[in-house]
């Protein structure tokens, strides 16, 4: 009996400690295509469901004009332009219109290369052959048998009479309704169940600019803009491969929010792809504007603070990793792509690390691992020791704390998240002012605020040396979220300093690794390369550029391999 | 609801483990509540068993608060107080000041030589049992009162007492006339059965201290002083020289600085020292030697009947420091004579030194007793010879092989 009843609690415990995988989703997927399509209209309210229900353009100009302006609301939208005109073909003549969206669209294409030949009568549509063309003719007995092409009015305008490069014969209203929310107009011919999306883009944009945030001494100076075609552009301009696959899957069922779904296809991981491509395909929101919704939409774990997935304006960083076998998603209207799976190391290296000499980029790589612990825990480690190890430090800087907080009123504790609580609020303040006033925010904030509160007696100078090296540390981290997670993070390990010293801060720290292990990112292990080792693994550092034969293991991509064993070639050759 | 309920446990598990494993730790010692003791002085109580003294380091000092804070003043104070045990005379002193004393940043432990005498050892495990105070703070012998030595202790160069008392032992790396020990390290010594511990020897050294002793050679003059009688003119101040030897926790005896170097020759931790040999090519003058070890010293201890029969083979090289223009230290000849000079000096020392504590103190500071153990074959067959007892009956034999080099300039070519 008693034997049982210690294998339950064994079983019990291992239960509790072992892994094991995910089985169960608390989400169902929707199986048919038509279910979501009817999900997505749910949307409309009930005088509306009746404009809904009509799926295919009909063959009356006229429904097809009260139609869009119904679905337009044109009596009180003020950016439609509906374009009524007469158009010529063969001679003859049909009412049709125009139906586009002002200032998404280029007004000179239209003029010239739709209005113009269809309304204007040349030569060659002057010519009148009662709508039939003889193909070939033959007399047998008095009976003339006549072969005749009937004319097809859809396919001459197609073919004949719109000189543009890119245009669609579309049969539904929504397939036509998304082209003109992009900018394309439509047209619509009396008496054609079929209408015309011709793309006349020609809104204004942002160009490719410099990037804003992530600033590098060598390299190049391109960012990404809000476009998602210039941002795919110029992925396609770096990799210069047909093997770049650019996948567009729409998101949100009211914005219809272009992703594009970068990866290389004879380098990715098959599973990896699917993955991505099927949580994007399954995300129920009504709207989606940037990529770092998408972001917390798609991450592996949302309860945690660390950053999964990488995220860059940078098209040489996303190129870089394409390269690596990772796939990239860019959001329309967004100029930050992510980068699918991010590892916890990723987020420490910066671009700037492959276009230096290996040896400045360790020391980087080194300076950014020492600037993430000490902005992490250095608050929380001189609580601790003020509070409970002051024989850790040298007798000379304990004197020195202590005279320095002689006429400090507040306790350690207080002062602490006082100066943290303003060193965070001037980082905030100075982020949300008008840029000119930026500096002054800075000057007021860092200088007088700091050596006022110092004069006063209110902090004490060596505080404020500690929360300004804090500071400095979490600028030092590359990437924006991680070191946001630094910030939260560092007020839970000031608490567990004052209430458990050391012993706090070392099972803080335990729970803060067990999570990093627990983590993944779109199933891969968030420490990677580091925990768990595979095959390659060459340590800490980074190999230099001539022995980085292997793409990471850890992605099993179909190219293990990405230069030879011996690289540089000119240096190694056997003809020399 | 499975997955709740184990959530649930998994959170009240971390929760108990958390509770049980950090009770421990309720305790905060604020960092301005504490008042921290740099130094302690133990002598002989008047009207008491003890008299025990604390040094305090007052940090920044009411006179420059104004200033950016961060300076810090050489203001302390030291307290006496006679009380039955240290830790009630912890009591009353922290009765008496408004914060609470620590002895965490403690770096001396000063014993005066009077209570030496009498025996230290329950002071001593005292001290081990205090979880504040550090292994690492040095043990002085003081020759006058404890007391005394500490409220003589200004730092000349130092603007922090504790910073003079951290550095000042360490000046036993490069003169070698006393050395650096450790509270652990005597503890250590105290408890073993290899050997008998040792102190620094410390002094306050004012004019009436100085050394009146008029041997015939100046030159060993120089290094042949205890603690507070070499000629230094400067003001009271602490000087550390020589050391303080005991046989169990009671004093017996001092050394010279000369007899420091030789224990430091002998027990392989010599650094660099300077010693001064009288001149063999010319009356009267004397030439100085930077002496380091060339290799380890080999002891050996080999037991007669008549006691332990101990030899060292000690092996040095030395620079000459001490130039003049007729110095012809580049030929051999030369250098041989200076090294036979050399060679009888420190073994006339050597010799003094060895059958000082042999003989006249009978203990064993330099760990013979660890050579000597290979010679039996169980633990109760050492036990019973009781080396430390019999250790007077020893004799010796040294060897000494000084390898000198010449000086640092070339004076011919």
């Amino acid at each position: 009996m008693e034997n049982s009843k210690k294998k339950n609690f064994f079983q019990v415990f291992n239960d509790f400690f072992s892994y094991q995988e995910k089985t169960e989703y608390d989400f169902t997927v929707p199986e048919k295509a038509d279910e979501k399509k009817e999900n997505d209209l749910n949307y409309e309210d009930e005088t509306n469901k009746k404009i809904n229900e009509a799926k295919n353009i009909f063959p009356s100009l006229s429904v097809n004009l009260e139609y869009m302006k119904v679905r337009y609301n044109l009596l009180i939208n003020s950016d439609i332009v509906i374009r009524e005109f007469t158009l010529t073909a063969r001679n003859k003549q049909y009412s049709a219109f125009l139906l586009y969206i002002d200032g998404m669209v280029d007004s000179k294409l239209i003029n010239d290369f739709v209005l113009e030949p269809l309304m204007l009568k040349n030569r060659a549509n002057l010519f009148d052959n009662d709508e039939t063309k003889v193909v070939s003719e033959a007399i047998t007995n008095n009976i003339s048998v006549r072969r005749i092409k009937k004319f097809n009015l859809l396919d001459y305008i197609y073919n004949n009479l719109i000189p543009q490069n890119s245009i669609k014969k579309v049969q539904k209203f929504d397939e036509l309704i998304s082209g003109i929310n992009s900018g394309n107009c439509a047209l619509f011919i009396d008496t054609l169940d079929t209408a015309f999306d011709i793309d006349v883009k020609g809104f204004k944009q942002r160009g490719v600019e410099k990037p804003n945030n992530e600033i590098v001494v060598r390299g190049s100076q391109e960012s990404f803009s809000e476009n998602i075609r210039t941002n795919t552009s110029l992925i396609r301009r770096l990799v210069n491969n047909e093997n770049l696959i650019i996948e567009n899957i729409d998101v949100g069922k009211l914005s219809n929010t272009k992703c594009a779904v970068c990866y290389m296809k004879n380098i990715a991981n098959n599973d990896l792809v699917g993955e991505v491509k099927f949580r994007l395909n399954n995300i129920d929101v009504d709207y989606l504007i940037s990529s770092g919704q998408l972001e917390q939409l798609i991450e592996d774990n949302g309860k945690f603070s660390l950053p999964q997935l990488i995220s860059t304006e940078r098209p040489d960083k996303a190129t870089n990793y394409l390269l690596e076998g990772r796939v990239v998603v860019i959001v329309n209207g967004s100029p930050y792509c992510l980068i699918a799976p991010g590892t916890f190391i990723d987020f420490i290296s910066s671009p700037e690390d492959l276009n230096l000499k290996f040896q400045f980029a360790n020391l980087l790589k080194i300076i950014r691992i020492l600037a993430f612990i000490i902005t992490l825990l250095l608050p929380g480690l001189y609580i601790a020791i003020t509070n409970f190890h002051q024989e850790l430090i040298p007798t000379e800087l304990l004197f020195a704390i202590v005279a320095s907080r002689e006429s400090v009123p507040f306790p350690i504790i207080f002062e602490i998240f006082l100066m943290e609580f303003s060193f965070e609020l001037i980082r905030e303040a100075g982020l949300r002012v008008p840029s000119p006033l930026g500096s002054t925010i800075g000057i007021v904030g860092a200088l007088i605020l700091g050596q006022a509160a110092v004069e006063a007696s209110i902090v004490s100078p060596i505080l404020i040396i500690i929360v300004a090296i804090t500071g400095i540390a979490s600028f030092a981290i590359p990437d924006f979220s991680l070191s946001f997670h630094c910030r939260l993070l560092r007020f839970a390990y000031i608490v567990l300093g004052y209430i458990f010293g050391f012993l706090g801060i070392g099972i803080g720290l335990f729970i803060h690794f067990l999570v990093l292990a627990t983590l993944k990112s779109f199933g891969y292990p968030y420490l990677q390369p580091y925990v768990p080792v595979t095959r390659d693994y060459k340590g800490f550092l980074l190999a230099p550029a001539w022995k980085r034969e292997h793409r990471a293991d850890f992605l099993n991509t179909k190219r293990p391999n990405k230069q030879n064993k011996i690289s540089m070639k000119w240096k190694y050759s056997n003809n020399k | 609801m499975k997955s709740t309920f184990k959530k649930h446990i998994s959170l009240f598990l971390v929760l108990t483990i958390c509770l049980f494993s950090l009770s421990g730790c309720y305790n905060i010692y604020n960092i301005d509540h504490l008042a921290y003791a740099v130094a302690i002085g133990l002598d002989v109580g008047e009207n008491n068993s003890l008299k025990i003294s604390f040094q305090l380091s007052i940090p920044g000092g009411s006179s420059d608060s104004g200033s950016s804070g961060s300076s810090q003043s050489d203001n302390s104070v030291v307290n006496t107080i006679e009380c039955s045990s240290i830790n009630s005379g912890i009591n009353l002193l922290n009765s008496y000041i408004s914060k609470e004393l620590n002895l965490s940043h403690c770096k001396v432990i000063v014993f005066s030589e009077e209570f030496a005498y009498t025996g230290i050892s329950e002071s001593l495990y005292t001290l081990i049992n205090n979880v504040q105070i550090r292994p690492d703070c040095n043990i002085i012998i003081s020759r006058c009162s404890a007391s005394y030595f500490l409220e003589n202790s200004k730092p000349l160069l130092e603007k922090l007492s504790a910073r003079y008392y951290e550095i000042t032992p360490s000046s036993s790396d490069y003169t070698a006339y006393t050395e650096s020990v450790t509270l652990s390290q005597f503890f250590s010594d105290f408890n073993n059965t290899f050997s008998q511990c040792y102190a620094i020897l410390g002094g306050i050294n004012t004019d009436t201290t100085h050394s009146t002793d008029n041997t015939e050679n100046n030159f060993d003059k120089d290094s042949n002083n205890k603690a507070n009688e070499t000629s230094i003119s400067s003001k009271a101040n602490i000087e550390n020289m020589g050391l303080a030897v005991f046989y169990g926790d009671k004093l017996v005896g001092e050394l010279t600085g000369i007899e420091a170097l030789c224990h430091q020759i002998i027990t392989n931790k010599l650094n660099v020292c300077t010693i001064t040999i009288a001149s063999p090519f010319e009356e009267g003058k004397t030439i100085s030697l930077r002496l380091r070890l060339k290799d380890k010293t080999k002891n050996k201890v080999q037991l007669a009947d008549s006691g332990p029969y101990i030899s060292s083979n000690i092996k040095l090289e030395a620079r000459i420091l001490t130039m003049d223009e007729n110095s012809q230290y580049l030929d051999e000849k030369n250098i041989a004579i200076l090294e036979k000079y050399a060679n009888s000096y420190l073994t006339n020392h050597l010799y003094e030194y060895l059958y000082k504590v042999s003989k006249e103190y009978n203990s064993d500071i330099d760990g013979f007793g660890k050579y000597a153990v290979n010679n039996f074959l169980t633990w109760e067959d050492w036990i019973n010879y009781d080396w430390l007892y019999n250790f007077k009956n020893s004799f010796f034999n040294v060897e000494v092989d000084t390898d000198i080099k010449s000086g640092y300039i070339l004076m011919e070519t």
